[in-house]
């Protein structure tokens, strides 16, 4: 079963996809995800782009022009020190989520 | 910030950003699409590229800016595409704005606000009265104001005042002052002080003291140019030298607001002792947390006291209190609740009948609006794109609507001078912002009406349709707004047919004298002037007018008939005690013997009176036939004699008996009045009346012959009787035309209103004719059935109209003269003016559909 990623992790998962694997263009950004969680959570590849925008204007992100391995011109994104720092925030606002979260359906 | 020096920085780069983005997007989907094989499955799921792509560029934009700067663009175009539709729309609501923000600035400025002195709620207006006689409210004496000074305990200070005018001979050419002689006190009653100088010292306030005036702020312009050095200067008013003290701010109007001079009143002793010399008129400050309640019970506890100790003058009488402002605008309040209530209804009409027009404009588009949803345009969107174009038509209306505000005050300060506290209005902040209130209000519900209407459409039906309409489409919410519109109209027709008809009862109400053919006109004098003086003088210029060619008779009173109302004063009749031993209170005139020749009351039983000059002899004394029936039934009062005061200091001798006369005003009945003949001693500025076939010539023959035997003293308020009877007047005529005038603008917004939704329901509807007509339908059946379904709206409207009419007309009351609030003649012709317009504004698109041709009805649909 395909889930539709949790609202507001996105941008998570695009520094965390670009902090572990480098520079990478859109389409690798969306394999990368997809593959890391053995499919389990599916993006809507199209709504990378809106997000990568957004992080370009915020610097979280760097993007140039560079020809892929199959000599296609592709746009590749880059990690800023600025998007490292705020990956460290995401993941921590995730956890700290993820362990309210899990307190509400542990049982006592 | 960073962020946002990116954000402008890329404003250049747009069409680069976009090309990048598209060309990103396109190889994402081919290295998917070769990846998988599947083209198709890519770009399913890729998404919807359009709308990435919008929301990709707006990361770059102020989205939210942007699309309602589009918004207002897009609204402009429209507005621009339609002109007769936006100049409706925008000139029906600047009309409703203006209107209303006007008699609201009115009302803030006159009922709303405080008067213009710190802690004014604090300042009541005291008066004297017997609770026996309802008429008996009095100024005060100033003997008795010291006692209440003395003697109460709840007020901080109490002063009095009385207004004279005063002749100014200080330039060349002798001039006429309003002047206020004021008590101790009276500056710290209103914590105000002189904008420039100081009040009266404890010395000028003395009898005897020097000499000392307080001017006007437009005295101080007019006279002095406004410069500092005024103070220190003298004027020479009635031939005494004043010292300038002070010059009050513009905004210190009382106790007038024409009011030029203050001078204390340096009362002398002998007039302290007078306690039957009742004239000044006391305001008093409240010390803080003393209600007017607890204070009226301190001072009737201290008159009681008084009423003890001086039997003859003061036992019986009371205080009567109210709240300064109450006494200022009280008279005022209903004319402007009433302005209130119809300029309210107008806005009603004028938002209803925007409404309406947005709607039937909005039924049109329809098809856009469905075609840009199901192209991806979010409620949101749509929604902000109908408020966008309720604010551009709430901006551009309330923009002309207070410019409009702008003039009607303008207008209202020029036209209404005897408003009280009419120099108060004013255009100002607290306006505007009501006015911007209202119209962002107005764009609100301009455009939740089809913002509703458009989320509860079906959206299929709509595209289907695709613009077209379908038989007997309803359309309530218009149809019911334009019932709302009649019933408004028809509302304020009937109040307009009621001051119509109580003007016409006024105009139509003989007022028992002959007001034609009479130059009236004062000469300054003051209370300064010995008595005997005064009857002399008044004597020298009686004479001097009769003996002007062409007039046949001249005398004078203490007040113009119908213009001036009578002051009551109390009497007692020689040798009968009234019933329960009360004074009883009447109308007075002292006016000279030929009055009633000169404005034509006819005597109808004893001679008339002959004037007396030795003050110590008896007046003798005409009554009124009202005054005659009152107080001596059956019997003759000539012989009686009439004692005025309780020692009787002024005996009269009723001599004859006059016709009643509308002395009090044109709407106010003929009360029981004694006319006692005399030279007007005690009243030094009165009114003299000179009857003459040519009236307004002979006025500079009566200047140039007063000037000869008064060269010192100014002539003024030379006018015709009967120009001064319109003027009375003017106030109830004014309120008559605005109201009319609101209704009329009613009428007409109302009437097109039906006629947009009739002519609207024809527009729909002509297929269904088309084809009925093509099948033999008569065309008076068409009409008929058009006149009938806009029948039903008039009618209901003006039923709705009729009952609202005839709740409200019950608060109109006092308003009114001569009519029933439930005149039939106003109702019936006010709603009969409503139907009449009403079918005439069907009569035009039922004409329309009779003309329908039926083969392009059905070609175009």
């Amino acid at each position: 079963m395909r889930t539709e990623i949790p609202p507001g992790t996105l941008y998570m998962l695009i520094l965390k996809a670009l902090a572990r694997f480098g520079p990478m263009h859109g389409y690798g950004i969306a394999l990368h995800i997809q593959q890391t969680t053995e499919d389990v959570l599916v993006v809507e590849e199209g709504s990378l782009y809106p997000a990568l925008q957004r992080m370009l204007v915020k610097d979280w992100v760097k993007a140039e022009w560079r020809q892929t391995e199959n000599n296609r011109r592709a746009r590749y994104y880059t990690l800023t020190p600025l998007g490292r720092k705020q990956l460290d925030t995401e993941i921590r606002e995730f956890e700290r989520v993820m362990t309210a979260i899990r307190r509400v359906i542990q049982p006592a | 910030m960073p962020e946002l020096w990116r954000k402008l920085s890329s404003a250049r780069r747009r069409v680069e950003i976009d090309a990048d983005l598209q060309e990103e997007m396109r190889t994402h989907i081919e290295m998917r699409a070769s990846d998988s094989g599947d083209p198709d499955a890519a770009r399913r799921q890729f998404g919807n590229t359009t709308l990435l792509l919008e929301d990709s560029r707006a990361a770059w934009g102020w989205p939210q800016l942007e699309s309602w700067l589009r918004d207002f663009r897009f609204a402009l175009r429209g507005l621009a595409r339609r002109p007769a539709f936006a100049a409706t729309v925008v000139f029906t609501l600047a009309l409703g704005i203006g209107a209303s923000s006007t008699i609201y600035s009115l009302i803030d400025a006159v009922l709303v606000r405080s008067l213009p002195y710190p802690h004014s709620e604090r300042i009541a207006f005291l008066e004297e009265s017997k609770p026996a006689d309802q008429r008996s409210h009095t100024p005060v004496a100033p003997g008795r104001l010291e006692d209440w000074q003395n003697l109460n305990s709840s007020f901080e200070f109490l002063a009095g005042s009385h207004v004279d005018s005063i002749t100014d001979t200080t330039g060349q050419i002798p001039e006429r002052l309003s002047a206020a002689f004021v008590s101790p006190q009276f500056f710290s009653v209103l914590q105000t002080s002189p904008s420039v100088g100081r009040v009266f010292t404890p010395e000028e306030e003395r009898y005897g003291g020097p000499q000392s005036v307080i001017i006007s702020d437009g005295l101080w312009r007019r006279r002095f140019a406004a410069d500092p050095n005024a103070l220190g200067r003298t004027l020479i008013l009635a031939d005494l030298h004043y010292v300038i003290a002070g010059v009050m701010p513009p905004q210190f109007q009382y106790p007038a607001p024409t009011t030029e001079i203050w001078i204390p009143k340096q009362a002398q002793p002998a007039l302290m002792q007078i306690r039957e010399a009742r004239f000044y008129q006391v305001i008093g400050r409240l010390k803080p947390g003393v209600t007017l309640e607890q204070a009226q019970a301190d001072l009737a506890a201290v008159q009681q006291k008084l009423g003890v100790q001086y039997p003859k003058t003061d036992s019986g009488w009371t205080v009567a209190m109210e709240p300064l402002k109450e006494r200022i605008v009280g008279k005022i309040r209903l004319v402007l609740w009433l302005l209130f209530g119809s300029v309210t209804l107008l806005l009603l009409i004028t938002c209803a009948n925007v409404a309406c027009l947005l709607l039937a404009r909005l039924n049109s588009r329809s098809a856009e609006i469905a075609t840009r949803r199901s192209l991806g345009a979010g409620r949101a969107a749509i929604a902000r794109q109908l408020f966008a174009e309720g604010l551009v038509y709430g901006l551009a209306g309330g923009f002309l609507g207070m410019a409009a505000t702008f003039a009607g005050i303008d207008y209202l300060r020029k036209r209404l001078p005897e408003i009280p506290r009419i120099s108060e209005l004013a255009v100002d902040t607290r306006m505007l912002a009501v006015g911007a209130a209202i119209s962002l209000l107005a764009a609100v519900l301009f455009s939740l009406a089809p913002i509703l209407q458009t989320f509860r459409r079906d959206l299929a039906a709509a595209l289907i349709q695709g613009g077209r309409s379908v038989v007997g489409t309803r359309q309530r919410l218009p149809r019911f707004l334009v019932s709302a519109q009649l019933a408004l109209a028809t509302a304020l027709l009937i109040g307009a047919g009621l001051f119509l008809r109580s003007l016409m009862q006024i105009h139509d109400t003989p007022l028992g004298f002959q007001p034609a053919n009479i130059l009236t006109l004062h000469v300054a004098g003051s209370f300064n002037e010995s008595p005997d003086s005064v009857a002399e003088r008044h004597r020298r210029i009686l004479d001097s007018l009769s003996a002007i060619p062409g007039v046949t008779a001249v005398s004078m009173s203490t007040g113009l008939p119908g213009v001036s109302p009578a002051w009551p004063r109390e009497f007692e009749i020689a040798g009968e005690a009234a019933p329960g031993g009360l004074l009883r209170f009447t109308s007075w005139r002292i006016v000279t013997s030929d009055y009633f020749q000169t404005i034509g009351i006819p005597l109808t039983a004893g001679r008339t009176c002959r004037m007396n000059p030795d003050p110590k002899q008896p007046f003798e004394t005409l009554v009124n036939r009202g005054f005659a029936a009152r107080y001596f039934q059956n019997r003759d009062p000539i012989g009686h004699s009439i004692q005025a005061g309780p020692q009787g200091d002024v005996v009269t001798q009723i001599v004859g008996v006059v016709a009643d006369a509308r002395e009090d005003g044109q709407n106010t009945e003929p009360q029981p009045m004694i006319y006692a003949c005399g030279f007007l001693r005690y009243w030094p500025d009165s009114d003299y009346l000179i009857q003459t076939r040519t009236p307004a010539g002979i006025a500079n023959s009566a200047r140039e012959a007063i000037r000869v035997v008064e060269p010192a003293r100014p002539v003024y308020s030379v006018r015709l009787l009967e120009d001064a009877l319109q003027g009375a007047l003017s106030q109830t005529r004014f309120r008559t035309l605005l109201i009319s005038l609101f209704s009329i603008l009613a009428l007409t917004l109302a009437a097109i209103g039906l006629y947009g939704v009739m002519a609207y329901m024809v527009v729909q509807r002509t297929r269904e004719i088309g084809i009925r007509l093509a099948l033999g339908a008569l065309p008076g059946q068409i009409v008929g059935e058009i006149l009938r379904s806009g029948g039903v709206l008039a009618i209901a409207g003006a039923i709705a109209g009729v009952a609202l009419a005839g709740v409200s007309a019950k608060l109109l009351g006092t308003l009114l003269y001569g009519v029933r609030p439930s005149d039939p003649t106003s109702f019936v012709s006010g709603t009969g003016v409503l139907l009449v317009v009403a079918l005439l504004s069907c009569l035009i698109p039922a004409r329309r559909a009779t003309r329908i041709d039926p083969t392009q009805a059905l070609r175009e649909q």
